[in-house]
């Protein structure tokens, strides 16, 4: 019974190594957790009927029609 | 008349923050007399109340020893350096609502920074001391403040990623809805540990083991000199737990009141009532209950565990708690950013 | 001169103060016992006082730099999440990747180990309980 070696037997290094090297062991699970919540988070969210908000505009809307310039003094 | 005022405002942060020091240290005393069956200082003053002041007053009445063969400057040097950058995290501290001496945009940033600057003291006075326990103790808490540093500004760094703000304000009011203990309840736990080690607390006091070395980068210090040690380790126990209740407990807002508030009737027009809750809601006191217990559980601790050695020290920083840290850093904002729960900041707008 | 200023001056002057009542008010003096430097119950040799330290701190001391550099990098990116995006994020995490790599290579390389002498602890693989701490 020595030392588990990962490539030959996955499993029962994987179970030796939460007892032994919990730190590591639960902090490479809670690390790679981040990039699956990154992808599987939005279809989840949007299943569970949470809408996109909309964006925060980052500049003033640009008007549709044509500009009217303004003629003459206003005080006239 | 604004620089009278302006001195009056600095001792009304500094006079409290000292004298709460003196009450730390005899609570401390007190209740680790309590929690091993005996009795504890008791003679001078009411229930032993004023035996911090007298000690302070026998410690600047004793005679200095300056070492012949240290550094003189740098050994007066380096504990003044310790006290003043100790001592100077309370600037950005806000005790209540409008309550503070400067609302940096920053506050955060400084107190990282003051906390850093303060281990140059400890090493300054480590080896100008000369002394072979001075230099081995100033190299221990060294190394064990900047690695446990590290932890805690790795942890600073996630709250500022739920709140969005480096100001110390911002944080705390941003927790009006729920304190950032239940979303980052493992992170607390690790900044709990990690602020204990800053603080040079047992059971991770290596720097200052009495059975190794003498008493670690003090050996050589005595008198007004080793008051200021003593003054900054404990302004900066408060000063970290004051930072705890601030980052995870909300600092001066009172979540049982907020969540007696949400079962009232808000819309009756009474002044009164309003102007009554917000004061209850915000008020210091708050505050000072939170850092009050978390100054409990800081001596509890040390009553409670015996030292581990400085190998285990320091693989306990970076094998447990640092991979734990940079597992969260990489999660949460993919949670975030998962669930777009974003902070705006609204300065980048 | 605001209160800012002027905190940032009072704890110098509370230090000087401090330090000033007790250099006027104590007795001093000194003789070559008192102040030749501390040891148990011997004269101190002066020889030993800055000698060689062991090398783990000076790679505690690197590896900090490091790490410190590495946290305050991202500083930038978290107090602007909203306005980088899903961009920002993935740069952030190819950025942390590439430095928790290097993390693992040197626990890997026994970098952190500091050396001990005392084997029979609860450190030790061969003790039959759990690790909690492992060298």
């Amino acid at each position: 019974m020595s030392t588990p070696q990962f490539w030959s037997t996955p499993l029962r290094y994987l179970r030796w190594a939460s007892h032994e090297r919990p730190a590591i062991f639960y902090s490479l699970i809670i690390g790679s957790m981040g990039p699956v919540a990154l992808v599987g988070l939005p279809p989840l969210r949007r299943a569970l009927g949470d809408v996109d908000p909309e964006t925060i505009p980052m500049s003033y809307p640009i008007p549709a029609g044509p500009r009217t310039f303004p003629k003459g003094y206003d005080d006239e | 008349m604004s620089n009278i005022i302006s001195i009056i405002q600095g001792l009304l942060v500094i006079v409290p923050a000292l004298i709460s020091v003196a009450f730390v240290t005899i609570s401390e005393r007190k209740v680790m007399a309590s929690m091993q069956r005996r009795v504890g200082p008791n003679a001078v003053g009411y229930y032993g109340l004023l035996q911090a002041f007298a000690d302070a007053l026998k410690l600047l009445l004793k005679e200095y020893v300056a070492p012949t063969q240290a550094n003189i400057i740098l050994f007066f040097l380096g504990p003044v350096i310790t006290l003043i950058f100790a001592l100077l995290g309370y600037l950005v501290i806000p005790y209540a609502p409008g309550t503070f001496i400067s609302d940096h945009r920053l506050g955060i940033f400084f107190m990282l920074a003051v906390s850093a600057i303060a281990t140059y003291g400890i090493l300054l006075a480590g080896w100008s001391a000369n002394s072979k326990y001075a230099f081995l103790g100033s190299l221990r808490s060294t190394a064990q403040l900047i690695s446990y540093e590290l932890i805690l500004s790795s942890v600073l760094l996630l709250v500022i990623l739920l709140t969005g703000s480096l100001n110390v304000i911002t944080i705390v009011e941003s927790q009006k809805a729920v304190s950032l203990l239940l979303p980052l309840l493992p992170l607390f736990i690790v900044f709990f540990i990690g602020s204990i080690a800053e603080t040079n607390r047992a059971p991770f006091d290596l720097a200052e083991a009495e059975s190794e070395l003498v008493s670690g980068f003090m050996t050589e210090h005595s008198a007004s000199i080793f008051v200021f040690f003593f003054l900054a380790e404990y302004a900066s126990i408060i000063l970290i737990c004051i930072l705890n209740s601030i980052l995870f407990f909300g600092g001066y807002l009172s979540i049982i009141v907020f969540s007696i508030i949400s079962l009232l009737d808000l819309s009756r027009e009474d002044t009164l009532f309003h102007v009554l809750i917000s004061i209850i809601s915000s008020s210091p006191i708050n505050l000072a209950v939170k850092t009050s217990i978390l100054v409990f559980v800081f001596i509890w601790v040390r009553a409670s565990f015996p030292r581990i050695r400085f190998d285990q020290l320091m693989s306990v920083c970076w094998l447990v708690l640092l991979p734990i840290t940079i597992a969260y850093v990489i999660l949460l904002p993919c949670v975030v950013s998962g669930l777009l729960i974003n902070p705006v900041n609204i300065s980048l707008l | 001169m605001t209160t800012t200023t002027f905190f940032l001056f009072l704890m110098p002057i509370l230090a000087i103060i401090l330090l000033a009542v007790n250099l006027i008010l104590s007795p001093h003096n000194p003789y070559q016992e008192k102040d030749s430097a501390f040891e148990c119950g011997f004269h101190s040799f002066l020889g030993q006082n800055r000698t060689q330290f062991s090398i783990s701190f000076f790679i505690f001391a690197l590896l900090f730099l490091l790490f410190d550099l590495e946290i305050v990098l991202v500083y930038p990116y978290v107090v602007s999440a909203y306005t980088n995006g899903i961009y920002g994020l993935v740069i952030m995490l190819v950025f942390f990747l590439v430095l928790t790599l290097g993390f693992a290579f040197e626990i890997g390389k026994n970098a952190l180990k500091i050396e001990s002498r005392q084997v029979y602890n609860f450190n030790y693989k061969s003790w039959s309980g759990y690790s909690l701490i492992y060298n």
